[in-house]
């Protein structure tokens, strides 16, 4: 794993995740969760960085987007932004170092030099409805949340069971919490949704797709 | 005469015609008499809906308009004024209208109508009948109107108590949807009539 030694994965990430050993055993686990490969990964970015992450997103725009599937507010994607901070961000997801580890956490062979980074801001009554992710390419879904919830805001990521090929109940619900990274591997049958926000609070995430070769 | 004498006038029902050929969507507020429309609301606030969900396409209620000696609805086909709703009808849309089946819808809380490649409508004309006394936007359920040939192009008919929409899906890029209805519409029912020419 000499992707661990790369300067960038050093100096952002939480120690335990530059622990060969424990990266293995998250490997594991993710390929055993259900009801589709997923994984959380706590306190995953040194705090310094998380809490930095989150002042500077308010500077970004914002824009609203709204369809019969979703309402929620979205930055364009980060590749362009002028904010130092978040092209730092980017520039750490989009290495071949991080790629590699979610390859390797994932399980998945994906593409060295593609991305998609956005930031999402969810409020009251925004959601996201049932759906898989699948468009050309995208191989694994990403999210790093920027803000705590409790199960009573709502704002919830549900990971759908299937049934007969089609979304059947809520299997798992990821409550975002601060500075925790979370993906799942997009297939046919990764369904899912970001609950109904309920209460004022802001749900602050960088999202986006690392894609497969 | 249960719909609003207004709009059986010719001079009225010209102005309908110019508006659903130019716009595609015509609305006729207070459609019914007063009497006959509380009599709708009542009858529709005690039907057995049923709830229906996939979660990939909907999630809603509905319901069967009961026969004629149960409701005095003039959407059944056995109400004495049914002939006079299809020539009003067929006197707006300028073309004969034989008969039209309504179903009606109860929408609330988590509740919604995507649009979906696998059920994509034929083009046609929609009539929608509200028959929600009181609604407030902000708690979303609005019936939506897109064209997939002008992405980012949406119409939004407004709620609103005794209200008839007509509208003309003139292709199938264009199709309809039902927002999500927010934590706002709990406890809350949006009930319409929905038929299809």
């Amino acid at each position: 794993m000499n992707f661990l030694n790369d300067p960038q994965l050093q100096r952002w990430l939480n120690q335990n995740y530059l622990n060969p050993k424990l990266l293995s055993k998250y490997a594991s686990q993710c390929h055993r969760n259900r009801p589709f490969p997923h994984l959380v990964l706590p306190n995953f970015l040194k705090e310094e960085f998380a809490d930095d992450l989150l002042l500077a997103l308010p500077e970004e725009k914002f824009e609203l987007k709204q369809a019969d599937l979703f309402q929620f507010k979205q930055t364009a994607d980060l590749v362009s932004t002028e904010i130092p901070l978040l092209k730092e961000f980017h520039t750490l997801l989009s290495s071949s170092a991080f790629i590699t580890l979610i390859s390797f956490l994932s399980s998945s062979v994906l593409k060295l030099d593609k991305i998609n980074l956005s930031a999402s801001l969810y409020e009251d009554s925004d959601h996201l409805l049932c759906h898989d992710d699948v468009l050309e390419g995208r191989k694994v879904a990403f999210f790093y949340y920027l803000s705590n919830l409790e199960l009573e805001d709502g704002g919830a990521l549900s990971l759908f069971s299937t049934s007969r090929a089609k979304p059947d109940k809520v299997d798992c619900k990821i409550l975002p919490k601060f500075n925790t990274f979370a993906f799942f591997v997009v297939s046919r049958r990764s369904f899912h949704q970001v609950e109904e926000m309920l209460t004022n609070k802001q749900r602050y995430a960088l999202s986006g797709w690392f894609h497969a070769n | 005469m249960p719909i609003n004498p207004v709009y059986l006038e010719k001079e009225m029902q010209e102005q309908i015609r110019k508006v659903l050929e130019k716009e595609k969507v015509a609305l006729l507020f207070d459609f019914l008499e007063e009497g006959t429309y509380l009599e709708i609301v009542q009858m529709l606030h005690t039907l057995p809906f049923t709830h229906e969900k996939e979660p990939l396409t909907h999630s809603f209620s509905r319901a069967v308009l009961p026969p004629t000696s149960q409701n005095k609805t003039i959407f059944s086909p056995l109400h004495p004024s049914w002939n006079e709703l299809l020539a009003f009808l067929s006197g707006v849309l300028n073309k004969k209208i034989k008969t039209i089946s309504f179903i009606p819808y109860s929408f609330t809380w988590k509740d919604y109508a995507l649009l979906h490649d696998e059920i994509l409508e034929k083009p046609g004309i929609d009539i929608i009948f509200d028959a929600t006394p009181h609604w407030d936007t902000a708690w979303g359920g609005a019936i939506t109107y897109s064209n997939a040939d002008v992405p980012g192009t949406v119409h939004r008919l407004p709620t609103g108590k005794n209200q008839l929409a007509i509208v003309i899906r003139a292709t199938s890029a264009e199709q309809r949807f039902v927002q999500y209805l927010n934590h706002y519409a709990e406890g809350k029912k949006k009930i319409f009539l929905l038929g299809k020419v």
